[in-house]
């Protein structure tokens, strides 16, 4: 689907290089991962944010885990006619679910609450 | 088939607590086009026995289950019988309901006459032949509704062509896509209002109203839905599936639709008397509705949210029972503008718009939750064996019109043993949000509140805490643009309009429009009412308490306030502490001076006679704390590292008075680091709006 490859796309620049676990295999096989990465967790009505969870964020692979940050990013944070930026950069974010996923009770956290907490406290953060 | 798949480029139509269409508040003048007018105020129940007799407006229409009713009568019978003999609780903090003889005759005369009139079997199915001023009365039984569960998530005849896109091209499900796929994610839709052209191309940033463009004529105002027993639980909608155990607290292994009943635009609804259970979301949700009660209801096993209402005003929620959510039992979220921030849309301003009373919020990560939630009253309620009992905030702002949350009210309510840790394995709840563990009420950013006459008691961590929010989730289109220092270009905030009225000096220009003007009154801290005793479903997931017998029963701290440097007009006087003095509140509040060191005094502002008298100063080891909490988990166990995510040691324990003094002592040493220093640094810059 064109808005999610473009999405992908995006993902791919802006995280190129950011921490996260390298042995991930790739998204997708046949193409790059960047190009074929999807969102992690449940679509329903054509987005991801309302249900990707931490269980999904262990699942998905370094690419898609990406992709989902750029998704976040895009639904939660300011917009306007030409970009959404954030005060927590994507590859904060990334490092962030990283670590709030881990503990064995926080399969079922919601990315997007632990997303909007965190970027409420960002302009704050190092 | 209606194609809305816009591209706006002002505001995104995402809700945090749900991906919504760009939502609007409803007008809060009655709607004459209908007789009575829907609207303009919480609606009044009509009576069961008026359903049997038909008097009043409108059709009525009986649903039940067994061949003609013989089922549902048969329950009916049976829980009438049992509601003379053992009697029933209506929420588990109350005393036994037992009926009398002349009631159980009465109960079963008029179920034998709603036996008569039944035509259906499924609820849908009577929402959908119902118009305006109807009534739809559900005999006892558990409704599932095949044919809704039947339907497809992502109906291909709605999905993708009535998505609305917000600006960044985030896909939200329109008005029309539920109105034309009603059972794709809801088990139950009441549509209230006819579909009618488009929305705007851009969602609008004046949320006052929805759009004459697009609003429709009632079609289905003042319906009521009742259930016919005599317990609310003898009515079941459910959305869950395979269940372990028995009975309406089973727990669902599953669900197959994302709310139970939703009620869409429909003005003066009433639901009374019946159990919403097993969503994948929300039990009960109501989006852009003027007048809603719900009397008698309960939400058990919603994996969000219990109850959510939106945009919604003239809304009233009580004798409810809740537990199950991994989010909260209750949480009416982007309420209206009718407090301190009212503009001439709401004439009668200021007054709440949402009531929540009489209600038990249990058993769950929040009892209560409302981002934006503006103007709602919170009283004589029992909140009790969550993570934490209450939560306003404005951190999942965007989306959420109706920045920054002020004008909550709440008293009269029993606070207590919200020390339920959904933070371990195999959890009984699975938490989908991070909350501290032991807290009895969080205001995060939020204005122009009233926190009084409450008893708050054995909550490990805090009674009541407060904290400052930088704006970064929004903007003002009424100020500077915030969004210009985190390199956006656009001039409005995502959330809609800022309205005037901000309490913080500065705001909303300076970027920080939070935790001001909050004034904390004539609680009890640590007390226990005369009388009181635990529920006995406070054990239900094994939150850790008091013994009964013990008196008082102390908070870990009574008030924590982050003391931002700035917020100013925040107010303490009057309440009493676990030995009924005001001499025993604990609480940090020396602004800056002795960081993180309670008790000491909190800003009296002489009574509340002088508000001037409060302004934050900042504080460097809380607000590094806050930081770190709003991370999330994660392994560090310094002591001033974030440790929501377990249960407080017992209050005036060994372990408690430790760790009191040890993140005192690191809260002193930490003041005086290089991190402390850019902190202050950031804070400064924050409040000068650089």
């Amino acid at each position: 689907m064109p808005v999610r490859l473009a999405v992908a796309l995006v993902g791919a620049v802006l995280l190129g290089g950011c921490g996260g676990d390298d042995k991930d295999p790739p998204a997708r096989a046949g193409g790059s991962a960047e190009e074929k990465a999807e969102s992690v967790g449940r679509r329903s009505a054509g987005s991801v944010v309302q249900f990707a969870d931490c269980d999904d964020w262990r699942r998905g692979s370094r690419a898609e885990r990406e992709v989902t940050v750029v998704e976040l990013r895009d639904q939660l944070t300011i917009q306007s006619a030409r970009s959404s930026a954030s005060p927590l950069p994507d590859d904060r974010a990334y490092e962030i679910f990283q670590k709030a996923c881990e503990p064995d009770f926080a399969g079922s956290l919601r990315l997007y609450k632990l997303y909007a907490r965190a970027q409420g406290f960002a302009p704050l953060n190092e | 088939m209606l194609c809305v798949a816009l591209l706006g480029f002002a505001v995104p139509g995402v809700a945090v607590a749900h991906l919504e269409r760009p939502s609007y508040w409803p007008d809060p003048a009655p709607d004459t086009s209908v007789q009575p007018a829907a609207g303009g105020a919480v609606p009044t129940a009509r009576s069961l026995s008026s359903a049997v007799t038909g008097k009043g407006p409108g059709k009525v229409r009986v649903v039940c289950q067994g061949a003609k009713g013989k089922k549902s009568l048969r329950k009916a019978i049976r829980a009438i019988r049992a509601a003379r003999k053992r009697g029933f609780k209506l929420r588990p903090s109350q005393p036994t309901i037992r009926f009398t003889l002349k009631q159980a005759r009465r109960w079963n005369r008029i179920n034998r006459k709603l036996r008569a009139k039944c035509r259906y079997s499924s609820i849908q199915k009577a929402v959908d032949a119902s118009g305006n001023n109807d009534r739809i009365v559900i005999m006892p039984g558990l409704y599932r509704e095949p044919e809704s569960r039947s339907k497809p998530l992502n109906d291909p005849r709605c999905n993708p062509s009535m998505i609305q896109k917000d600006a960044s091209g985030s896909p939200t499900p329109s008005y029309a896509y539920q109105a034309n796929c009603p059972n794709d994610q809801n088990l139950i839709y009441v549509q209230g209002r006819a579909l009618f052209g488009q929305p705007p191309p851009e969602p609008l940033m004046n949320r006052q109203g929805i759009p004459k463009q697009e609003l429709g004529a009632c079609v289905r105002c003042n319906l009521q839905m009742e259930g016919s027993g005599p317990r609310p639980t003898d009515v079941k909608l459910d959305a869950g599936k395979d269940y372990t155990g028995t009975g309406p607290s089973a727990k669902p292994g599953g669900h197959t639709k994302h709310v139970v009943l939703r009620v869409d635009r429909g003005d003066g609804f009433v639901g009374r008397n019946f159990l919403m259970r097993g969503g994948l979301e929300f039990g009960f949700y109501t989006e852009e509705t003027d007048g809603v009660l719900l009397d008698k209801t309960k939400f058990y096993w919603n994996a969000d949210y219990g109850h959510l209402s939106f945009t919604s005003d003239h809304h009233v929620v009580k004798n409810c029972d809740g537990f199950g959510a991994g989010d909260a039992v209750v949480y009416p979220g982007a309420a209206p503008e009718t407090g301190a921030q009212a503009t001439d849309f709401y004439p009668d301003a200021p007054r709440a718009n949402t009531v929540i009373k009489q209600c038990d919020m249990r058993g769950s990560g929040l009892g209560y939750s409302g981002s934006m939630g503006n103007g709602v009253r919170i009283t004589n309620n029992h909140i009790y064996g969550n993570s934490t009992g209450i939560a306003t905030d404005t951190l999942s702002a965007a989306g959420h019109p109706g920045f920054p949350a002020d004008s909550s009210e709440i008293d009269n309510n029993l606070i207590y043993s919200n020390n339920l840790n959904l933070y371990r394995k195999d959890a009984p709840v699975k938490p989908l949000i991070t909350v501290p563990v032991g807290t009895g009420i969080i205001y995060a950013g939020i204005n122009d509140a009233r926190v009084h006459d409450n008893w708050i008691f054995d909550n490990w961590r805090d009674g009541v805490m407060l904290f400052a929010v930088p704006d970064a989730l929004t903007s003002a289109c009424s100020g500077e643009p915030q969004s210009v220092k985190f390199g956006t270009d656009t001039s409005c905030g995502a959330e809609g309009e800022v309205l005037p009225g901000v309490s913080c000096a500065g705001a909303p220009a300076n970027g920080l429009s939070t935790s001001c003007n909050n004034r904390f009154y004539n609680n009890k801290m640590g007390q226990v009412p005369p009388g009181f005793k635990f529920p006995t479903m406070i054990d239900q997931f094994g939150t850790s308490r008091s013994i009964e017998a013990v008196r008082p029963m102390p908070n870990g701290n009574d008030f924590w306030w982050d003391e931002f440097s700035s917020n100013r007009w925040n107010c303490w006087y009057s309440n009493t502490g676990e030995d009924g003095t005001g001499a025993s509140v604990s609480g940090a509040g020396e602004a800056g001076r002795t960081p993180g060191v309670p008790p000491n005094a909190l800003p009296n502002c002489a009574g509340g006679g002088n508000r001037e008298s409060s302004v934050g100063n900042g504080d460097v080891a809380k607000e590094r704390y806050l930081v770190d909490c709003s991370e999330g988990p994660d392994e560090e166990t310094g002591p001033l590292d974030c440790d929501w995510w377990s249960t407080p040691p017992r209050p005036g324990s060994a372990a408690a008075v430790n760790n009191s003094a040890s993140f005192a002592r690191a809260a002193r040493r930490f003041a005086k680091t290089a991190r402390a220093q850019r902190l202050r640094s950031r804070m400064a810059d924050l409040i000068s709006g650089g």
